[in-house]
């Protein structure tokens, strides 16, 4: 009996180690030993040089412009999506019976390959685009939407499209967790719509909310692809992010390069990463099921 | 409504901008639905963009002229290789969603229940390992596979897929809310680890669980960069990086197989989003 | 507690990197030596390593080669020297059986994390790789001391000056090609009757100087009679690249990784040809079947326009191999063989190389082109005159000893090799493609292809 508490006390930790050693052995050492190639200055001869490409980095123009963008980006396009799926959620939650099928409609552009969808959002924002005919109706210039400094809003809209689906389900997920009870006697203190939603529903939307914007975060960085399929390599200032830079590093076989930007990446994903999990943990402790 | 704490006209007013949004939503699936009804002609004469002046505009047509089903006809006989690809896509994928959802869970439940120090920190780690981007582990991972003498098969793409730490976070998140007491009390009644596993912990995380295997199946059905590496022979590749070669020679076929491409996948949503929205259901913790 | 911690350590690293890019001072320790990863590996192959004489390389060992296609003449010779050399494995990975869309780039991406990862072949195919950046990087192994080290090596058995073609000023090779491929430029006999000034101007020039020709061309155009006389049969864009290439270091400075394309030169260049195109000198929409119809110049390659330059009648006349505003007569990249820096079997890869050259491979029908070595030459010449004489391409007689010896002469001329990365090439062409097309104009295609140019040069 005692033998079997004992193994049994023991099985959680054998649940772990399997996803621990596949996650080490594929993902954290592959990391951790890729710092090494940030310290040599070239990946075939591997000599030395210290800091030396950080250091470039912070120099180098056309990094510090996809750093740029890509901040601006993620801020623009975290808010509208956390606010607009928010939004939509509630509004599907409550949809009753139809709810099923809105909630389908929003998840549909997560499963158009990337390679379509970038076709068509070319064919709608190209110079000879879709949406230039509608503009021309109304006698406005016409320019190539995916060229002009309106790049970065065209990006957005495309992450939007693609990703509000997806935080959507979660908040529906986390909204019917709510307990239902707390509405009850919400409602019988006589509180208005608005402090409901700002103290009951926002409060127990909290761990969602959290997960929705760790996987926002994710998500921005794979609006690459559509870009990348549209405009290339050598994409115009306004498209220009991150990932460009690293894909063209990896091409110029400059991995040492690629490796230093996704460190320097890094510490602001860990920075922006530690400040929600605190927010987090701070925010879930008045949450009472 | 009353309960989330929206008004009443308000609601109207958001279902009149919805019906706009779901126009928009729906657009480029029901373009690429229609188009994939065209003939291949008049695929190319609507879009083909080279030598058009300026203030002419591409013709997104929703309605062919002449409804054919030429572009699956081709796609499917004409190149038997796409039907070849897809079961390709099928087979990278199945062995990483059920994988990916067994490791995960076991981690997720570890992590849920296990108390030690450093656990935070450990579990910190693997959130921002899953945020870098791809190439980063690209790299490391040919340089296992190749110690290993797996760069030539799936099994390259299937191993990392498996072990990826998405899965051991949402469902983190997903089973947070499971309450000590309620596991003390089973583990009073006398069940094991294991069983409170099956029995309890699973069934209340069916919506994470849900959501993992979508989204895996979306990241695995869209990869292309993996299988140029690590794949060479080209019966052996997957239908991703067919599609991803949309040239503007092949725009015929490309419509009709990007229809077949997203159907098992919307599919797949359609059959497990109602899992997602049921969410987890807390109506045992009440007894 | 340990959230602080990790706060903390999170903000030291930040104000460290923010730190580095501020400082002068270097963190630098003196490089290493480059290390050699495969070394500790080499688990089969011998390092061979022959010091001073060349007849001590042990032929044991394995050696790997990548290309992009199957080569019916390599699979051939590794075949044979294999059978030659008993404990020797030539292994041969092709990327791809036929060439498709997307294979040059897909090639690119597999090589390169190859390479990166130190698992890279020791033999390299060039076949459209970038030569430059890869040079830069350090991938390719100096060839020039082995062929200093090889005395069959010579101008007796090999046209040295298309081996050491691509030899860099400061006296590298880092690839060397086992076949020649050039561009011919040739003019229309019917047009030039009765133009003795522009004969003249034609018999003088040594070699076909791209900007020279066309405008010699553009004379002969506008002074014939003949109704639907077209300057070149070609479209607008390959028409801009093969001006741009005439005077390729105006444009793009190589070595100081510049370009210099948002300049008037280009931009009136751009709109010549466009003048060109709207006054029909490049015949767009000719009717092949119903229309006679003349092309002042011609573009061939270098086996068919020997024979048609000197089949009578043919019509073509003052063949002349391509070359750029300098005189130099450049083969195409796309031909030559590399070493890997890293490998461990440097030499035994070098012997293989050797093979390639030898007589017996390059005398094989499935060298599409002319051979580097003599008397593989001499069999290719064979080769393509009973081809194209038998196939009656022509009307008149050639002399055999003729034919061979005009290909020698042209052969004996190049003195360089065109290693620009293709990359530039294409973004030059789909620029200039959207000017030819009317999507934007000359100014704003100058001021893009510079931006782009300038960020592929300079981006690290």
């Amino acid at each position: 009996m005692i033998k079997m508490r004992k193994w049994n006390n023991k099985l959680p930790w054998f649940m772990l180690i399997i996803s621990l050693f596949g996650f080490s052995f594929f993902y954290l050492i592959p990391f951790l030993v890729s710092f090494l190639y940030s310290i040599v200055d070239n990946p075939i001869n591997m000599a030395y040089c210290g800091l030396k490409n950080y250091m470039e980095l912070f120099h180098n123009p056309y990094f510090m412009r996809g750093l740029k963008n890509t901040a601006v980006f993620m801020l623009i396009s975290i808010t509208l999506n956390m606010m607009l799926s928010l939004g939509i959620a509630l509004v599907v939650n409550s949809a009753g019976s139809y709810s099923k099928y809105l909630s389908l409609i929003f998840l549909i552009p997560l499963a158009v390959p990337s390679a379509t969808s970038a076709f068509f959002w070319e064919s709608f924002f190209g110079l000879h685009g879709t949406f230039n005919k509608f503009l021309s109706n109304f006698n406005i210039n016409t320019i190539d939407w995916l060229d002009s400094k309106y790049g970065m809003i065209v990006m957005v809209v495309i992450f939007i499209w693609k990703n509000v689906g997806y935080n959507m389900a979660l908040f529906l997920s986390g909204l019917s967790n709510i307990p239902g009870q707390y509405y009850e006697y919400a409602d019988m203190e006589g509180a208005s719509r608005l402090w409901n939603f700002r103290n009951i529903t926002l409060v127990y939307l909290t761990p969602t909310s959290f997960l929705a914007l760790i996987m926002t975060f994710v998500n921005s960085f794979k609006v690459f692809k559509e870009i990348y399929i549209i405009t290339g390599d050598y994409p115009p200032d306004s498209l220009y992010v991150l990932q460009h830079y690293m894909n063209n590093m990896f091409l110029s076989l400059n991995y040492s390069k690629l490796v230093s930007a996704v460190y320097i990446l890094t510490m602001v994903i860990i920075l922006f990463v530690a400040c929600v999990f605190r927010t987090e943990r701070r925010m879930s402790m008045d949450l009472h099921y | 409504m009353d309960k989330i704490g929206l008004s009443r006209k308000m609601t109207r007013i958001f279902y009149i901008l919805f019906a706009v949004i779901i126009v928009i939503y729906m657009a480029p699936l029901i373009v690429t639905f229609a188009n994939s009804f065209m003939s291949s002609k008049e695929v190319e004469s609507n879009y083909s963009i080279i030598g058009m002046e300026t203030d002419t505009y591409i013709n997104m047509k929703l309605i062919p002229e002449k409804v054919t089903l030429s572009q699956y006809f081709e796609l499917l006989f004409d190149t038997p290789v796409y039907l070849n690809m897809f079961w390709n896509s099928v087979k990278i994928v199945v062995p990483v969603v059920i994988g990916q959802i067994v490791v995960s869970s076991l981690a997720a439940y570890a992590f849920t229940v296990l108390k030690f120090k450093g656990k935070e920190l450990l579990f910190f780690l693997y959130i921002i390992v899953m945020l870098l981007p791809l190439q980063v582990t690209l790299m490391p991972n040919y340089i296992v596979a190749d110690w290993m003498n797996i760069t030539d098969s799936y099994l390259a793409i299937i191993l990392p897929g498996i072990f990826n730490p998405l899965g051991v976070f949402l469902l983190r998140q997903f089973m947070k809310s499971m309450p000590d007491a309620y596991i003390e009390s089973a583990q009073i009644d006398g069940a094991g680890h294991g069983r409170i596993f099956t029995a309890i912990a699973l069934p209340m995380v069916k919506a994470g669980i849900a959501a993992t295997a979508m989204l895996t199946l979306l990241d695995y059905w869209n990869l292309v960069d993996q299988a140029v590496i690590f794949i060479q022979n080209p019966k052996a590749q997957p239908l991703s990086t067919f599609l991803a070669r949309i040239n503007s020679g092949e725009l015929g076929i490309a419509f009709a197989g990007s229809c077949f491409y997203a159907a098992p996948v919307l599919l797949v949503l359609l059959y497990g989003q109602e899992y997602l929205k049921k969410g987890i259901s807390l109506a045992g913790i009440k007894s | 507690m340990e959230k602080k911690l990790k706060t903390l350590t999170a903000l030291l690293l930040c104000i460290l990197c923010i730190f580095s890019a501020c400082g002068k001072g270097e963190v630098r320790l003196p490089p290493q030596e480059s290390k050699k990863p495969e070394e500790s590996r080499a688990a089969n192959g011998t390092n061979g390593s022959a010091k001073e004489s060349n007849t001590s390389t042990e032929m044991k060992g394995e050696i790997s080669i990548s290309c992009l296609l199957e080569q019916e003449f390599l699979t051939a010779a590794a075949k044979q020297f294999m059978d030659n050399y008993p404990d020797v494995t030539v292994t041969i990975n092709a990327y791809k059986k036929t060439l498709e869309p997307g294979s040059v780039e897909d090639y690119q991406t597999y090589l390169n994390t190859k390479i990166m990862t130190g698992k890279a072949e020791d033999i390299f195919f060039i076949s459209f790789l970038p030569v430059t950046k890869y040079s830069e990087m350090g991938v390719f192994e100096d060839l020039s001391k082995y062929i200093l080290m090889t005395p069959e090596m010579n101008d007796e058995n090999y046209f040295m000056n298309v081996l050491q073609a691509a030899k860099e000023e400061s006296g590298e090779t880092y690839i060397i090609p086992y076949m020649a491929r050039f561009n011919v430029l040739g003019f229309s006999d019917t047009l030039l009757k009765n133009q003795t000034e522009i004969e003249n101007k034609l018999k003088a020039l040594k070699s076909a100087e791209f900007s020279e020709c066309m405008s010699q061309s553009r004379h002969l155009v506008d002074s014939t009679d003949k109704k639907n006389a077209f300057l070149i049969q070609m479209n607008e864009v390959s028409y801009a690249t093969y001006l741009i290439k005439d005077s390729l270091s105006q444009f793009i400075d190589v070595k100081n990784k510049k370009a210099n394309i948002d300049t008037t030169a280009y931009i009136d260049l751009l709109k010549s040809i466009k003048e060109l195109s709207d006054g029909n000198y490049f015949g767009s929409g000719i009717d092949f079947y119903n229309m006679e119809y003349y092309f002042a110049a011609t573009m061939d390659f270098d086996v068919q326009a020997a024979f048609y330059s000197l089949d009578e009648k043919a019509g073509i006349a003052y063949c002349m191999p391509l070359s750029e505003r300098q005189g130099n007569i450049a083969i195409s990249a796309n031909a030559c063989l590399a070493v890997n820096s890293a490998s461990a079997h440097k030499d035994l890869a070098w012997e293989f190389i050797k093979y390639l050259l030898s007589e017996e491979v390059q005398s094989l029908p499935s060298i599409h082109g002319l051979a580097v070595n003599r008397q593989g030459f001499e069999a290719a010449v064979e080769r393509y005159y009973s081809y194209y004489s038998d196939s009656k391409k022509g009307n008149g007689k050639v002399d055999k000893a003729a034919y061979g010896q005009l290909l020698k002469n042209w052969m004996e001329q190049i003195n360089d090799c065109d290693t620009m990365d293709s990359a530039i090439w294409s973004l030059i062409e789909e620029e200039n493609g959207k000017f030819f097309s009317d999507m934007q104009t000359a100014e704003d295609t100058a001021k893009r292809l510079q931006m782009k140019i300038n960020q592929y040069f300079n981006e690290e």
